[in-house]
């Protein structure tokens, strides 16, 4: 007689995702919780405690210097670090598959190789330093591009986007062109389906993995980079709880016994960062043992992320 | 080889041109960026913003000045400093050498017990043992390395006030080697972990790779030990991984040096890169970018002519990823 497994347990998903998966699911579960909870409690900016409470009851992440209550800001923080790395990588993402699977597919095109050619050349400037000098030039004042006026939380989610281009496109265009080298691709071409069909039904729902991958290594890069901006002075600016501003103030004010006070917001951060390398560290293990073979030289993987 | 190595260094030498436009092209087109070093009274009045323009050759057509600042770069020269009228190269070349300090400390105490565990993890995979470091290197490369240097600034350094690198009393290494080392070290393990991070990522995925392939076997058949295999066929089969490696840890080292010596106010190119941007120095900023920007694709030169002399599949490899960009 067969084992029968309890009734309304289903636990198959364990499995699937192994325990690097659970443990990063529960991660971002714990960021996406302080992020709740703070923005449930109330006005970051309210100065409505003492200065410097350890962690308590009344204040479960204690207060800053000023006596603003540390959950909130966390929490204001972590929504405004999302917001940021999430919109960055979706502009770059959706700047970059376009571009990605046409210079793919016309590889032969001039337009293409020229396109191609201006990715690999922008590459040569490392990337946080292009960023770090691309807001320390535009800084302090804002600006109008197309009719729109640029903040300085805009122009941080602009540049980051800028800087994430080339890498997206370039893992696109190398997924396109191994997905088109596969024999089935020929098979069906040889069959009569249309280069459009081909393209829409089997090519792109195959890219998928790939950039899922590489996408959700962008925003932990991007998460790490927006803190690292904010800490610089190049990202949002202060009052405004940013993770990466609450570990700048905490930083600048020397406070030897709030010992809370950079340890929170910062421990925030690493969970949501290794929450999302550990989801793709689980995809890369999947696709790897897939057909779709993971574009060569995709590994910037961990790139500026230390 | 010959060819291969004509072929990379004009690769590189057509990176750097690229680089330095950008960053030139960035400074020149970026609304805002040319009237912002300029005193309020000056930016508001029209005639008095042109008058300044005009001053600093800012006028001139585009090209004029592009041609002018690589004729300057050519001779060394970086520009001057618009705060004080210093030349930019002065501060570069002061700044420098203490960045490449911090660098090859932190790459020191990262690379080899990176590479250790790599090795470790590749050896024992999907058993407990790969499992720790896995997750270890993947904390080590999540863990921003600017919140950690706040830790450790506040807590060691109120503590032991001795290991903090002192603001403005940076000792040179000439003159005490153990100080300067001693006030280093605090920012070198900072950026050691996110290098042994990846260190370690990028050795074991590269490893396990070649532990599978038929090389491998036939050692393993032919009755070599297990140590031999490593050493003499598996390493050597990994090497190319090598270039990947050191990029990334260069391109860490670099957005790391910029945060953690702005945190620990080591007086490095990452500071007088951030602190010339905020004093709207942007001669000097400029400079320490594109000095910046050229040893990165110096190191990645290097590492990749070496390879080339070790392993001469690597010139096929790296021929065939394009050159400019390992």
């Amino acid at each position: 007689m067969k084992a029968r497994r309890p009734q309304g347990l289903d636990l198959s998903w364990v499995r699937t995702l192994g325990w690097a998966g659970i443990l990063g699911a529960a991660l971002i579960a714990a960021f996406l919780a302080v992020a709740a909870a703070g923005l449930l409690r109330g006005d970051p900016l309210a100065l409505d405690g003492t200065p410097l409470t350890p962690p308590g009851p009344s204040h479960p992440f204690g207060t800053d210097s000023l006596g603003r209550d540390l959950l909130a800001r966390t929490g204001h923080g972590a929504v405004t670090s999302a917001m940021v790395s999430v919109v960055s990588v979706g502009l770059a993402t959706a700047v970059a598959l376009p571009l990605g699977i046409l210079t793919g597919w016309f590889r032969r095109h001039p337009v293409a190789s020229v396109v191609t050619w201006a990715v690999e050349l922008v590459q040569v400037v490392p990337p946080f330093i292009a960023v770090v000098v691309l807001l320390g030039l535009s800084a302090d004042t804002d600006h109008q591009v197309l009719g729109v006026r640029l903040t300085a939380t805009g122009r941080l989610i602009l540049s980051l986007a800028v800087a994430f281009v080339p890498f997206m496109t370039r893992v696109v265009r190398s997924a396109t062109m191994a997905e088109l080298s596969s024999e089935y691709v020929d098979g069906l071409i040889l069959l009569g389906v249309r280069r459009r069909e081909l393209l829409g039904r089997e090519v792109l729902p195959n890219l998928a993995p790939a950039v899922v991958v590489q996408v959700l290594l962008a925003l932990s890069v991007a998460v790490f980079a927006e803190g690292g901006l904010s800490y610089l002075g190049l990202g949002v600016p202060p009052p405004a709880p940013t993770l990466g501003n609450l570990i700048a103030e905490a930083g600048t004010q020397l406070l030897g016994d709030a010992w809370w006070y950079a340890l929170i917001p910062g421990l925030v951060l690493v969970a949501g960062i290794t929450g999302v390398n550990l989801l793709a560290d689980v995809a890369t293990d999947r696709i790897s043992g897939q057909r779709t073979p993971v574009p060569e030289n995709s590994p910037a993987t961990d790139e500026p992320a230390s | 080889m010959t060819r291969w190595l004509i072929v990379r260094a004009a690769a590189f030498v057509l990176s750097v041109v690229v680089g330095l436009s950008g960053l030139f092209l960035m400074l020149h087109t970026l609304p805002g960026s040319d009237t912002a070093g300029l005193a309020p009274t000056v930016a508001a009045n029209p005639e008095a913003r042109a008058a300044a323009r005009r001053a600093q050759g800012l006028d001139r057509p585009l090209v004029d000045q592009y041609l002018d600042h690589v004729r300057g770069l050519l001779r060394g020269d970086l520009g001057v400093s618009n705060s004080d009228g210093s030349p930019a190269a002065d501060a570069v070349a002061t700044a420098a050498p203490v960045s490449i300090q911090l660098g090859v400390m932190a790459a020191t105490l990262g690379l080899l017990p990176g590479l250790a565990a790599g090795v470790v993890a590749a050896r024992h995979v999907h058993r407990p043992g790969d499992g720790t470091i896995r997750l270890t290197a993947l904390v080590a490369v999540s863990v921003p390395s600017y919140w950690l240097a706040v830790l450790l600034l506040v807590q060691v350094g109120n503590r032991w006030p001795g290991l903090l690198p002192q603001p403005g009393g940076f000792v040179e290494f000439s003159e005490d080697p153990g100080a300067t080392v001693q006030s280093l070290m605090l920012p070198a393990v900072v950026l050691a972990v996110g290098t042994f991070g990846v260190v370690a990522r990028t050795t074991r995925s590269a490893l396990i790779e070649v532990l599978a392939g038929d090389d491998v076997l036939f050692a393993r058949a032919m009755g070599m030990t297990e140590r031999q295999v490593l050493t003499r066929v598996a390493l050597r089969n990994a090497a190319p991984a090598a270039v990947t490696v050191v990029g990334l840890v260069v391109a860490g080292l670099l957005a790391g040096t910029v945060l953690v010596e702005n945190v620990f106010q080591v007086p490095g190119l990452g500071q007088l890169l951030v602190s010339s941007f905020s004093r709207h120095d942007y001669p000097v900023a400029m400079a320490a970018a594109t000095v910046t920007a050229v040893a990165y694709l110096g190191l990645n030169l290097v590492v990749d002519v070496a390879l080339a002399l070790v392993d001469p599949r690597h010139r096929v490899h790296a021929a065939r990823a394009n050159g400019g960009s390992t």
